[in-house]
């Protein structure tokens, strides 16, 4: 994906349905369930879990205004699962993650030596979070409010459109948290959980591999 | 930063075990009281009862339990499982007791409770009380207490996709508040199904073992507090305990749904049964309970426990001695919670 330049403003963007959005291309995933056999070892339960991944494709858009980077997601998903009102429920969500290193791998979320940074929206969480991970099961949950991470959602049509907002650089003393430049060029993998089919932590739909994500002046 | 394997997570130097007989179970309800009362007043924590008493044979606590799967089969492969309701974990009923009690209605309503999940309840905790099966004149039923029995291989540990789950070196499971995030993969794993998820913190929560208690010398609540005297509460290894004479040297404990694979610490004796009538009306010196009833629950190693029992019970009849008599007798209570035996006020 390239993220173009716009002179948008922050609050425009972060209405998904504001015409704004059309100004960047959007970008298709497909998306698949992800591969959670081998995760046996951190969970032989967990990993049993063969239909999960029921969302196959999303759209992806990206604008920066030379301040904050806005990332437009948008999949097809029939019901908004945004309360649990029984026990056995859970709630939509989507994730866009980058790598922390060179040799980080989207598939198992980094590894001890190379962390990933995500940041995550669930549809009834009142703010988004950053993740930090080193490898999937050692995930932690930082708050947006530490880390300037905002996000917007709406439901419609059967489709959940959620923007995520955040400064270009985050503040120098997170050394941890993803930052962006204008000619800078990493990778961005995309996960989303379907609540009504009871995904949540590794049950979910994955984009794979980085895909190239670069910042045009 | 490595992350600790399942062996390291589930590893520990000594274990707590309880031990339950279920010939004195009356179903007075006071252990689920006691739990509740300390652990689950909590906002989220209604619906749970982490120390439950129901009738057995019967749907049990959570309802259908035995049939949500989880544990680990013979070749010790996990098993996938489902996560009960609030329905099913007894529900939370609200009562209109303004209407009834403070609005000059008493004589005009009914005190009744409805579901937190709106209506009227056609399910709840113990719904199925005292129902008996088999039929007259031997309907049969026995009590059936339960809780996290600690198991030395949890079920829930392995399944943890945090390793949020951990045991003490006492042989405690707990699950880590600060780690948990509510992904029930626990929920599903516990092939008891004594895990509970706390929709408002949006986490799993279960029986810790009153450990502050035990911290300090005094029994878990629900143990402690059974006037029915029907647990025994101590370290497995320790000889002198009654835990450990119960379950080890005389093996009359033994534990519920072994075939689940996660080797639990609480132990039964299993109940001897009220005896049967002939259909004229005559007892016999049969057991009401059926054998594969007994065996469903304990496995066949039950009629070897339930032998014992009633052979040393006839040594004792004859005036001979018997300590596992004596030991299930109870005299004192002090004698059954080895070294927690302190008073918590």
């Amino acid at each position: 994906m390239k993220v173009l330049h716009h002179e948008v403003s922050d609050d425009t963007l972060l209405n998904p349905l504001n015409p704004a959005w059309k100004k960047a291309t959007a970008e298709a995933f497909d998306m698949n369930p992800a591969p959670i056999a081998m995760a046996a070892k951190l969970s032989p339960f967990m990993a049993l879990s063969e239909d999960h991944g029921s969302v196959e494709k999303l759209e992806a858009r990206a604008i920066h205004n030379g301040k904050r980077l806005s990332l437009l997601i948008s999949w097809a998903d029939d019901t908004a699962d945004t309360k649990i009102d029984d026990l056995n429920q859970f709630t939509d969500g989507v994730a866009v993650m980058f790598p922390m290193s060179a040799g980080a791998t989207a598939t198992t979320m980094g590894d001890e030596n190379n962390p990933v940074n995500a940041w995550m929206w669930k549809a009834d969480a009142p703010e988004p979070m950053d993740v930090i991970a080193r490898g999937y099961g050692s995930s932690q949950r930082r708050s947006a409010q530490k880390t300037g991470l905002k996000a917007s959602a709406v439901h419609t049509d059967g489709r959940w459109h959620v923007v995520f907002q955040r400064n270009l650089r985050p503040s120098t003393m997170a050394m941890d948290l993803v930052g962006f430049s204008p000619k800078s060029s990493t990778g961005i993998a995309i996960a989303v959980w379907n609540g009504s089919n009871n995904e949540r932590a590794g049950q979910k739909s994955v984009s794979g591999e980085w895909a190239p994500f670069e910042v045009v002046a | 930063m490595s992350m600790p394997s399942k062996q390291e997570l589930r590893s520990s130097k000594r274990q707590v075990a309880t031990v339950i007989d279920l010939n004195k179970c009356m179903s007075c309800q006071t252990c689920v009281v006691a739990c509740k009362n300390i652990w689950t007043q909590r906002d989220g924590t209604e619906h749970m009862r982490w120390m439950s008493v129901v009738t057995a044979p019967g749907r049990m606590y959570p309802r259908d339990f035995e049939q949500k799967g989880g544990g680990y089969d013979q070749d010790g492969e996990a098993q996938a499982g489902e996560i009960p309701t609030l329905v099913d974990s007894g529900d939370n009923f609200q009562f209109n007791h303004q209407e009834v009690l403070f609005e000059g209605n008493a004589q005009k309503k009914k005190l009744e409770p409805t579901s937190a999940q709106g209506g009227t309840p056609d399910w709840g905790y113990n719904w199925d009380e005292d129902q008996a099966k088999g039929e007259w004149p031997n309907p049969y039923f026995f009590y059936l207490p339960r809780k996290c029995n600690h198991c030395t291989h949890p079920a829930c540990l392995d399944a943890c996709s945090r390793n949020a789950i951990y045991k003490r070196d006492d042989g405690i499971v707990l699950i880590n508040q600060d780690m948990c995030e509510g992904h029930r993969h626990c929920v599903e794993a516990c092939p008891y199904k004594m895990i509970f998820f706390n929709p408002v913190t949006q986490k799993s929560e279960k029986c810790i073992e009153c450990y502050p208690r035990l911290e300090q010398g005094i029994a878990s609540a629900c143990n402690r507090q059974c006037p029915g005297r029907t647990r025994a509460f101590g370290y497995l290894d320790d000889e002198e305990s009654q835990v450990h004479k119960l379950v080890h040297k005389w093996k009359a404990a033994i534990p519920l749904h072994p075939e689940y694979g996660t080797q639990p610490n609480v132990y039964y004796v299993p109940p001897m049964s009220t005896l049967a009538f002939t259909d004229e009306g005559d007892l016999t010196d049969e057991m009401r309970i059926p054998d594969k009833v007994l065996e469903s629950y304990f496995g066949p190693d039950v009629h070897r426990v339930l032998k014992l029992i009633t052979d040393e019970r006839e040594k004792r009849r004859n005036g001979e001695p018997s300590e596992l008599i004596d030991m299930l007798i109870s005299r004192k209570w002090h004698d059954r919670f080895a070294e927690f035996t302190k008073d918590p006020v």
